[in-house]
């Protein structure tokens, strides 16, 4: 099942090669550069709302209770570097993408 | 030479199910070098106790101390055995990130290998923990827990916490090496001549984000999320 789907791929991009003139190697690299592009930047948006979120939840939290600062502050590092996780995880298929298909 | 050994991955073959295993040796050197500092560290830190501590010692108290606190307000009394375990899990690992900083260095957890072998090892710990303490009838029914519909869910979800786990300190650690390395090579490209004393003003900037600021923030949420997991599945 998988090796015929395999096949199929292979002949689409060498018939879509051939087509327009492209060597075949060329278009699976421009697909995966392309395909990088829009990984990361869509990957992107979804860590920095949720940081910004944290942020403001924290200063708010701050304002309410000024004593607290120094545990807030910890507080909001660490959930910075839980909500990272899946900027992060785009970051290594954009990564995977440019460097090595 | 070192060019020559980071190249080199040393693979073989197990003969029946034909899986390639492959071992990084810059990887495991740099492993054990670590854990020879980490124990002369701690045999000098503990040499000459005294009621007047030396700076090592105040910085090995203060470091057993602020775990003990942390684990014993989050496990109860029982949390207080785990000091131990979780106290070296942090020092390896910000240890590890650390190590980037040293010119010429690889850290071991910019591998994905020693990554998921930290992983694994939390994963082992937890569930272990959590048979020998509750029994396995009770570790088994907790995951009909609310449903029996939701037995796989429960599962999965369990994978997915030592995969999201292992992956966390991977990809900061090991986006922030790449970059790290790359962007000299850029700034030159772009700028051309600017280049290089552009570079000499950023890379110290880089350096301390990207290797002193995230290494710790990442050792520090790997170790309390390796605490959380442990008190989790034992109740």
């Amino acid at each position: 099942m998988d090796a015929v789907w395999a096949a199929e791929t292979a002949k689409q991009v060498q018939e879509t090669a051939q087509a327009s003139g492209i060597d075949s190697a060329t278009l699976i690299k421009v697909a995966a550069l392309l395909g990088a592009g829009f990984c990361m930047g869509v990957g992107a948006i979804g860590a920095a709302i949720g940081e910004g979120f944290i942020g403001g939840k924290t200063v708010e939290s701050m304002a309410r209770q000024p004593e607290l600062q120094g545990a807030l502050t910890r507080t909001m590092i660490l959930a910075d570097a839980i909500a990272e996780t899946t900027g992060v995880y785009s970051l290594i298929v954009a990564i995977v993408l440019i460097f090595v298909i | 030479m070192q060019d020559l050994v980071a190249l080199s991955v040393y693979s073989f073959n197990i003969p029946y199910l034909n899986i390639a295993v492959s071992i990084n040796p810059v990887t495991i050197i740099t492993t054990w070098i670590i854990m020879v500092v980490i124990f002369i560290l701690a045999k000098v830190s503990v040499s000459r106790l005294s009621m007047i501590p030396s700076r090592a010692q105040v910085a090995a108290e203060g470091l057993y101390a602020w775990f003990d606190e942390t684990l014993e307000e989050s496990m109860g009394k029982a949390g207080r055995e785990f000091v131990p375990f979780i106290a070296t899990l942090f020092v390896f690992v910000l240890l590890c990130n650390w190590s980037s900083l040293i010119p010429n260095v690889k850290s071991p957890t910019s591998d994905m290998n020693t990554c998921f072998a930290l992983g694994i090892l939390v994963l082992f710990v937890s569930h272990g923990y959590a048979i020998r303490k509750k029994g396995l009838k009770k570790y088994l029914k907790a995951y009909f827990e609310p449903t029996p519909i939701l037995f796989f869910s429960n599962v999965i979800s369990e994978i997915s916490k030592v995969l999201s786990h292992s992956l966390r300190l991977f990809g900061n650690l090991f986006a922030g090496g790449l970059l790290i390395a790359l962007v000299p090579i850029l700034l030159v490209q772009l700028f051309k001549w600017w280049g290089v004393p552009l570079g000499i003003i950023a890379m110290p900037l880089l350096n301390a984000f990207f290797g002193l600021f995230l290494g710790g923030v990442q050792a520090l949420v790997f170790t309390l999320l390796a605490a959380a997991y442990i008190n989790v599945i034992s109740e």
